[in-house]
């Protein structure tokens, strides 16, 4: 017997599907649009005829559109997302070399936007109209009104350069060092997580706020608890919202975690995009946006399902 | 409207003008000036857009002009916020990087706005399947991140201003088609929305006239809130070397390079043009959030 | 007779400062043990506001005069205290199930939490209270249903929870707002038989809130009736029911279906006033057919007491149709007038 989680899940991976093939069929069909013969874009009009003519064969430029398109999910589906010839390497190959980084970097922004927004959301909520709530909605709307890069930039400029706290750019894999690897990834995480944090922090404030007023509260006060319990009682109804709003802003931090690598010098798959957008390696930016997507889409499940099980009404299990 | 006339004859002052719009652009007026988010959220982007504009006849020096051996030196004076690489003035540069930046703010809304706001409304008023199948769409693609989104599109466009304002445009079309539609559908059930229909005006008639006015005050806060988002997308993508090509000074494009003079000192290079950014965004941020204050029925105390 | 239980003298409860809103304008009144007394009028009269304000539940208005529970006061007392008297001497029954429960919480672990508050026993002792408890109120299947979600239950039954969760700390006092409010007809009589009970079995009392008279006369001995945030008549029950003093009384009667007797309902003219601008004098006048102008609107009405022979109980009602200066008229029997007691002179707000 398949549990209500479960038929919601699978519901939510068919629903996904479409998007993914979507999203490909966007991302194939863009490239095939670009003018020019693609293999002289990505080559050179230099480049030997041979190796030009690979790249055609490659890229299936002479097969009709949709014939390229099921061997290009075909592949995919086995792992292979092609060969770069503009780096002369497999494409899935240099994937799985940097996706761990952008994991680690991604789930960093995350723990640290988390870290500052429930306490602040909480802070701000059961300090309405005073100065701490003042802080609270300031950061909010800072938060979403710095560019995240240049908050890296600054935080370089004062813990790295200035204060030379903390190192200015590299990675190091928390599994290989954690000392290191957390401090590689301090302030990195912090630029990530800070945006997210601000639109976190207002979401849970306000939902906190409308929880707050309503009846059953008073209810759990006539039994005879603490304010301390009634609080808990109502951030628990209020964050189910922001369970929502959580996984929204995981589109963020996976864009953000493109610039950021950027600004940190850290090699994950952001990195690779942006040298295949420049080196104009087509069949790389093909899959790493694909990898993206599907990275992103699968968060997207998770959280859905996570306010599912976490909402009675809706069927959960607690 | 006819004069009031007092027992004695004479005209006493003329009538108020008392046509519902007018009315209502007034009460707006007021809450608007009551609202300090809003006044100061106009007041911050205000000073942008005038500095953009004024660029030309403020800045002191031509943003293009090189001046080797001035280059890389702190704030002074002279120069405000330091020079450049190539000694050009970095003040001169932030305030031209402003009219791009202007350029992005304006255009961005206006072409997810002409795309978004149309499906919008053909999504809330036809309803049923084309509304599933559109919104359907529409979160396809609001679901993505906005660089993933942008990167890839100014990476088939090919980099230019143009390009990237269409680029940016799409990426925002799913945002304004949702608050439009959300909007319509609230209208389409309104009486007057149903008596028309009965009366029989033409379906583009009913849109334009009855459901579309009252999404208005939506949209307008939603094109605040995409002229910020499109400043910050545009400097990230600048910043990230796929936006807009040198030599336009882009503040995205100054703190490209002045993160390389990052380890050797030459801090005002990205701090600067980055507090630019924060500021006209910041601005936008304010106004949208006012709007959206003045602007919600619920506080309104006259709905 | 024995110390009440429950007094309060003028307690007063406004909301806002520059304009204040007097919800409860102050009402005084005693509660003995055992006893069961009854609030009833139109919505907005402030009687789910005048028993908020006695366990310290209003949070954005203001509570001023005296309430007293055994002894101890609990206007402006800290929260602990506060804290200590609720649920184990004082418990409360809401209006419905998503007033009284967390919706995402098991009806029995809010249960339990109510127990684990104000007794000390181990979690198996308290989760086995609290399927007695579920057991008492009527609930068939108490143990299984305990790990339901309130939204799984139907209203009646989640109101049988509520007064579950609310005798949880064994109160002495049980009060009751609107407790059969939104509930169908048959499933309200299960729930005032429940109350009476309860009531009967567990000698609490009962402090009822309604603006249903019907609920109201079946369990209380004792009514008051309140009208725009002031008591304008109370009494036992028979003597209300049979002998209404205040014109507001009278109407609020000819205004709800009576069983035993067919005839047409006569709604009460007009609509209960906006508290941020009271009616001056007697705030019933506006309403009110015996009202006369230049007295009813303008001086507060005396309190005026009743020689009844109905009942020991004191009859009373706030109105100026019982003294000289009013015209008078068949609504008003002056020759069961006792005692005249003027109203209190006006503070200079």
């Amino acid at each position: 017997m398949v549990s209500r989680l479960q038929a919601f899940l699978i519901r939510r991976l068919l629903w996904a599907l479409p998007v993914l093939a979507l999203v490909s069929i966007a991302i194939f069909g863009l490239i095939r649009l670009v003018p020019g013969d693609p293999a002289i874009v990505m080559l050179g009009a230099d480049a030997p005829p041979a190796q030009l003519a690979a790249v055609r064969a490659e890229l299936g430029l002479d097969d009709p559109l949709p014939v390229q398109y099921v061997d290009y999910v075909a592949d995919a589906v086995r792992g292979d997302l092609g060969h770069s010839y503009v780096d002369d390497r497999a494409v899935s190959g240099a994937i799985a070399a940097r996706l761990p980084t952008t994991l680690f970097l991604t789930a960093a922004g995350f723990l640290v936007s988390l870290s500052i927004a429930i306490p602040a959301g909480l802070l701000s909520a059961t300090n309405r109209g005073e100065w701490l709530d003042g802080v609270g909605l300031g950061f909010g709307l800072l938060g979403v009104s710095i560019p995240n890069f240049w908050l890296g930039v600054v935080l370089l400029l004062l813990f790295g350069v200035h204060l030379d706290w903390l190192p200015v750019a590299g990675y190091v894999s928390p599994l290989d060092d954690p000392v290191a690897g957390v401090r590689y990834l301090l302030l990195p995480g912090i630029t990530l997580g800070t945006a997210m944090a601000a639109v976190v922090t207002r979401m849970l404030r306000s939902e906190l706020l409308e929880e707050l007023r309503r009846e059953y509260l008073d209810a759990v006060r006539m039994k005879g608890v603490g304010e301390l319990q009634v609080l808990t009682h109502a951030t628990k109804n209020a964050f189910i919202p922001v369970v929502t709003v959580i996984g929204m802003q995981f589109g963020y931090l996976l864009g953000g975690s493109i610039v950021v690598e950027t600004v940190f010098s850290i090699p994950g798959m952001g990195r690779l995009l942006i040298d295949a957008i420049q080196s104009r390696d087509y069949i790389m930016l093909q899959g790493v946006v694909l990898v993206y997507t599907t990275f992103f889409v699968a968060v997207n499940i998770a959280v859905d399902g996570a306010y599912f099980y976490l909402n009675p009404k809706l069927g959960g299990e607690r | 409207m006819t004069d009031a006339t007092d027992a004695d004859g004479t005209t006493a002052e003329p009538a108020r003008p008392q046509s519902p719009l007018a009315r209502r652009a007034r009460a707006f007026g007021r809450r608007f000036r009551r609202n300090r988010l809003a006044v100061g959220g106009l007041l911050v982007t205000a000073g942008f857009v005038l500095l953009a504009v004024l660029a030309p006849v403020l800045a002191p020096y031509d943003p293009a002009v090189v001046n080797v051996p001035a280059r890389l030196q702190g704030p002074s004076l002279a120069h405000p916020f330091g020079t450049d690489r190539y000694g050009r003035d970095l003040f001169s540069r932030v305030l031209y990087g402003a009219r791009i930046a202007l350029q992005v703010a304006v255009a961005t809304p206006l072409v997810a706005g002409a795309v978004g706001v149309p499906i919008g409304l053909v999504a809330g008023y036809v309803g049923g399947r084309v509304d599933d199948v559109l919104m359907r769409l529409m979160d396809s693609i609001f679901a993505f991140p906005a660089i993933l989104l942008g990167l890839t599109l100014v990476a088939v466009f090919g980099q230019s201003l143009t390009n990237i304002v269409v680029a940016l445009g799409i990426v925002y079309i799913p945002q304004f088609a949702r608050v439009t539609r959300g909007s319509a559908v609230s209208v389409v059930e309104e009486e007057h929305v149903r008596v028309a229909r009965s009366l029989g005006a033409s379906h583009a008639r009913i849109v334009l006239v009855h459901v579309l006015p009252f999404c208005l005050s939506a949209i307008l806060v939603q094109a605040t809130v995409t002229a910020a988002l499109a400043i910050v997308l545009e400097s990230s993508l600048s910043f990230l070397g796929v936006g807009v090509p040198s030599p336009t000074p882009s503040w995205g494009s100054i703190l490209r390079v002045g993160k390389g003079y990052v380890d050797s000192g030459e801090w005002w290079y990205s701090v600067f043009p980055g507090m630019a950014i924060v500021v006209a965004v910041l601005g936008f941020n304010l106004l949208g959030d006012g709007l959206r204050d003045v602007l919600d029925p619920r506080t309104d105390p006259n709905r | 007779m024995t110390d009440p239980i429950l007094r309060v003298r003028n307690l007063r409860t406004q909301f806002g400062r520059r304009d204040p809103l007097v919800a409860v304008d102050g009402i005084s009144y005693d509660l003995r043990a055992g006893e069961t007394l009854g609030i009833v009028g139109e919505s907005g009269a402030g009687k789910s506001v005048s028993v908020r304000s006695l366990v310290g539940l209003i949070d954005e208005g203001e509570v001023t005069g005296s309430v007293e529970w055994r002894g101890q006061e609990l206007v402006g007392a800290p929260t602990r205290t506060l804290r200590g008297i609720r649920g184990s001497g004082i418990g409360m029954v809401f209006q419905n199930a998503e007033a009284a429960f967390d919706p995402i919480e098991t009806v029995g672990s809010q249960i339990v939490e109510a127990v684990h508050a104000s007794r000390d026993l181990s979690n198996q002792a308290a989760r086995a209270e609290a399927i007695d408890l579920l057991e008492e109120v009527g609930i068939g299947d108490p143990a299984g249903r305990f790990d339901d979600y309130p939204h799984e239950y139907s209203g009646g039954m989640a109101q049988r929870a509520a007064i579950a969760m609310a005798l949880a700390g064994e109160p002495d006092l049980l009060i009751a707002d609107e407790p059969t409010t939104g509930l169908d007809v048959s499933v309200q009589a299960g729930i005032v038989d429940l109350f009476r009970d309860l009531v009967a079995e567990r000698e609490m009392s009962l402090l009822l809130i309604s603006h249903d008279l019907g609920v109201v006369s079946q369990l209380c001995t004792r009514i008051m009736v309140m009208y725009a945030g002031r008591i304008v008549e109370r009494g036992s029950r028979r003597q209300l029911l049979d002998s209404p003093r205040h014109p507001y009384t009278g109407a609020f009667l000819r205004s709800v279906p009576d069983v035993d007797v067919r005839r047409a309902l006569e709604p009460i003219g007009g609509s209960p006033p906006s508290l941020d601008d009271p009616p001056s004098g007697c705030r019933f006048h506006p309403r009110c057919p015996a009202a006369d102008a230049g007295l009813c609107d303008g001086a507060t009405p005396p309190t005026v007491g009743f020689a009844e022979e109905i009942d020991d109980e004191g009859h009373e009602a706030t109105c100026h149709g019982y003294t000289d200066a009013h015209p008078g008229g068949d609504a008003f029997d002056r020759g069961a007038v006792d005692w005249v007691e003027p109203a209190p002179s006006e503070v200079d707000e």
